[in-house]
């Protein structure tokens, strides 16, 4: 009894410490708060991003409801089936039936995940949602190298050419443009190349619901685009005019403060960004 | 009652563990039990000397000049600062207009909104304390807050509006910008606001929370993680720093440290902290900037100690001492180097004249003058070439028993096989190849020399033009990378710049990329074309293809 009770007390303990240190992020001393911090997925403003919610909703329903009737049938079970109530086993060979049904169900469940989710899966990865309406891929944006511990992101400059002298590094911070590729106001692509310098890192931007590994040794071609509209609803009750970046997967001792920023400007103000940056590149400041 | 074995079952013994871990978790950077040390370079060279009992005098010296971690500050003395200039104040200093623009703007979308939000619609009562703003807080509780104790809560309506301009003397607040009448909270909020900037006492515990962990507690680049890092963390305590933009050997400017916070120290574990604001960026300087001048003067006074003969420290010593190592980090800012330099655009110069410029750049790069193959290698390649440059390390005896461990395992020895005029490895009558043993030279910190590999394309102290034309110039504080000779000039370090930049392009992966990447959609377009349907072949020869286009690469990789 005594163990019971203590087990139950030190993981509401810890249950209390995790929502805790959850909820209030200076808990941690990690540096400044996300500047609008929720409690939940901040607002989304990817092209995708309704699909991608909209996947999120489903399996957690899904498993949400999955989840009250397993447990409830399982305390049901430790209360019924319990010594005091039952003190003589019952042996039993199963049932069929029932071995059919609980095979199903979660392979129908499954079923439905699977097919659900694949049109935004191939929109997400597939080439050739990279190319345009001629089959010519698009143009890369940047580079962005991750690496312990910071991300960089390296613009080919004017020339629209990697490797060549007016290249230029933007450290912390990604900007990119709205891009309206095909004239279409849904339909917004900016493709990057997605690199790693050393270990496995993951890009994550939860605004625009995007993430993807960095496996070292490997170039991937990603896109994100930016819902214009969405955009300017968050950006009018917010004075910070970027988003969060952040590593996903635990890749050493510095994970905790591999962080970016991501800033997306109208494709004129772009325009002037990169012209900054060329004159900083070859400035003498 | 029954005794359970001592398991990890156990309810005590799990609790008991539960609630050590909780109870050893120090949240509070501020309540760290740390204290500044002396350096073991000091301890060893006042042993020497034989004056190690004397020890508590530097240290008592140093404690009272710069304080201790929980609460540093500068000993203000009467000739030791030019004008009016207080390094204790904090944001009295030389921060030009757009620094502190950006200060404000990164305050603002950052830190302390909803303080000064409350405070600026007058809802006194919910201004809640913030973690870091530990002086805005301390302003707020003294001067704002007492105005409006009672005043909001009596009838839970707003607060009576107060004049803040006549409510207070605006010299105390800091904010000399704050109109002398008609002022309106939402005025006052925003000007605070502006002119925050953290206390010395505060960037020390954020230096705390964020560097010490490598850079250790006084600066000396020992911290715990520091050991396990490769290139090790910079050691503040000489002074010394790598990449500045003042002329070699002299002290960094603010707006260098800045920089490198910023920007981070690509590749190395020191990454960029452009997540702070930029008073809080300032801040640390400040702080790092105290912890070199602290360095400094300690390595100094214990050589004045070893010079006299009682091995006391005069008090005047010590004043002279402090003073000449303040007026170095003072006029930082008036050494700043290559401000005026014109840097060529070539973006827009033509390929004929990039070719031209580059090869005479490769010239300088392989002549005697420049010299700099004698340690980044004829190819480039630096530290990585496999032959060790020639002018990077000395011959050791192998059998010698002064290697030192640590320094061959940081890769700090390396094996060359000796070969005949012919290029044919020379061998010892049982057929073995003959080598030496070469010590790679140290640089100021102690650490091997690791001339940049080019071909990698990564600069640590920045990319830019600029930045490559300043270590040429001016060579890197600290290590063997010199000054450029009197006989090189600016043209000829812009043709070097020009050469190195295209070794870095020349390898550079993303280019690779697209040239495989051209390359498999043209063999898509050929299979196609033959035979109407060749996608399935198209991965069987991705390999191959790689391969050949890589060379294809290296040769179309001029200019």
């Amino acid at each position: 009894m005594l163990m019971r009770i203590t087990i139950t007390l030190l993981m509401a303990a810890l249950l209390v410490f995790g929502i805790v240190s959850w909820a209030d992020y200076d808990f941690w001393l990690m540096g400044p708060s996300p500047s609008h911090y929720t409690w939940w997925w901040p607002e989304e403003m990817s092209t995708l991003g309704q699909h991608a919610d909209n996947l999120f909703w489903l399996i957690m329903v899904m498993v949400t409801v999955m989840f009250v009737i397993t447990m409830g049938a399982l305390t049901y079970s430790i209360w019924k089936f319990s010594a005091k109530r039952q003190d003589k086993a019952v042996f039993s060979h199963g049932s069929h039936k029932l071995e059919l049904l609980w095979t199903a169900i979660p392979a129908a469940l499954l079923l439905v995940i699977a097919f659900s989710q694949m049109s935004t899966f191939a929109a997400m990865q597939f080439d050739s949602s990279m190319e345009d309406e001629n089959g010519e891929e698009l143009p890369v944006l940047c580079e962005i190298w991750a690496s312990q511990f910071d991300w960089r992101f390296r613009y080919p400059g004017r020339d629209g050419r990697f490797g060549t002298n007016d290249d230029f590094e933007s450290a912390y911070e990604l900007v990119m443009p709205m891009r309206d590729t095909f004239g279409d106001p849904d339909d917004k692509k900016v493709v990057f190349l997605l690199r790693s310098r050393d270990v496995l890192h993951s890009f994550f931007v939860p605004h625009l619901r995007f993430k993807r590994d960095a496996v070292p040794g490997m170039t991937q071609r990603i896109w994100l685009g930016v819902d214009d509209e969405q955009l300017a609803e968050i950006m009018a009750d917010r004075e910070d005019k970027s988003f969060d970046i952040i590593c996903a997967e635990l890749c050493g001792w510095g994970h905790y403060k591999m962080s970016g920023r991501v800033r997306v400007l109208p494709d004129a103000e772009y325009e002037k960004w990169v012209d900054e940056m060329t004159a900083l590149q070859f400035g003498n400041s | 009652m029954r005794l359970r074995p001592l398991t990890s079952r156990n309810p005590f013994v799990l609790a008991g563990l539960l609630v050590g871990v909780f109870a050893s978790c120090d949240y509070d950077p501020g309540h760290a039990d740390l204290s500044f040390g002396l350096s073991e370079t000091t301890m060893a060279s006042l042993d020497d000397v034989g004056l190690a009992s004397s020890s508590p005098q530097v240290s008592g010296a140093l404690t009272t000049l710069f304080g201790t971690p929980q609460d540093p500050h500068y000993l203000i003395t009467g000739d030791m600062l030019d004008g009016d200039e207080n390094p204790n104040l904090a944001g009295d200093f030389e921060l030009s207009e757009e620094q502190w623009e950006a200060i404000a703007r990164d305050n603002r979308s950052r830190r302390f909104l909803r303080q000064l939000d409350l405070i600026a619609s007058e809802r006194f009562a919910e201004v809640p304390e913030p973690l870091y703003a530990g002086d805005l807080w301390a302003i707020w509780t003294r001067d704002f807050a007492p105005l409006h104790t009672g005043e909001a809560s009596e009838d839970g309506g707003p607060a009576t509006t107060v004049d803040p301009a006549s409510a207070f003397p605006v010299d105390d607040l800091w904010v000399p910008g704050l109109p002398e009448d008609g002022a309106t909270w939402a005025e006052a909020a925003r000007l605070l606001f502006v002119k925050w900037y953290p206390s010395m006492r505060e960037s020390a515990e954020m230096y705390r929370a964020q560097c010490l962990h490598c850079h250790g507690v006084d600066g000396g680049g020992n911290g715990p993680t520091g050991e396990f890092l490769e290139p090790r963390p910079r050691d503040y305590r000489l002074g010394k720093f790598k990449w500045i933009a003042v002329e070699n050997g002299k002290r960094p400017r603010r707006q260098d440290l800045v920089n490198i916070l910023m920007q981070g120290a690509y590749t190395t574990a020191m990454p960029s902290f452009a997540r702070f604001s930029s008073g809080q960026l300032h801040g640390l300087v400040d702080y790092v900037r105290l912890l070199a001048m602290r360095g400094e003067t300690e390595s100094r006074l214990v050589l004045e100690m070893g010079d006299s003969d009682s091995g006391d420290l005069p008090l005047d010593t010590i004043q002279s001492t402090y003073s000449d190592v303040w007026a170095n980090w003072r006029d930082a800012d008036e050494n700043y180097v290559a401000a005026d330099v014109v840097v060529p655009r070539w973006d827009q110069m033509s390929v004929v004249d990039q070719v031209t410029r580059g090869e005479h750049g490769r010239e300088l790069f392989m002549g005697t003058l420049a010299n700099c193959f004698s340690c980044h290698g004829r190819d480039g390649r630096g530290a990585d070439a496999p032959n060790l440059p020639i002018s990077l390390a000395e011959v050791v005896d192998a059998d010698d028993h002064e290697i030192d461990p640590e320094y061959e395992a940081r890769g700090g020895y390396r094996w060359v096989e000796l070969k005949d005029a012919n290029g044919q490895t020379l061998t010892d009558a049982e057929g073995h190849a003959k080598r030496d043993l070469y010590r790679i030279k140290p640089d100021d910190w102690g650490n091997p020399s690791m001339p940049r590999n080019f071909t990698r394309s990564i600069f640590r102290g920045g990319s830019r033009p600029i930045d490559l034309y300043r270590r040429i110039k001016y060579g890197i504080t600290g290590t063997i990378m010199p000054a450029a000779e009197a006989g090189i000039s600016d043209e000829d370090i812009w043709d070097l710049v020009i050469y190195v930049k295209s070794l870095a392009n020349s390898t550079d992966l993303a280019r690779v990329y697209e040239h495989k990447r051209a390359a498999l959609a043209e063999l898509h377009e050929a299979e196609h074309g033959d035979a109407g349907h060749g996608d399935d072949h198209d991965d069987d020869h991705d390999d191959d293809d790689h391969s050949d286009d890589h060379t294809d690469d290296d040769d179309a990789s001029g200019h």
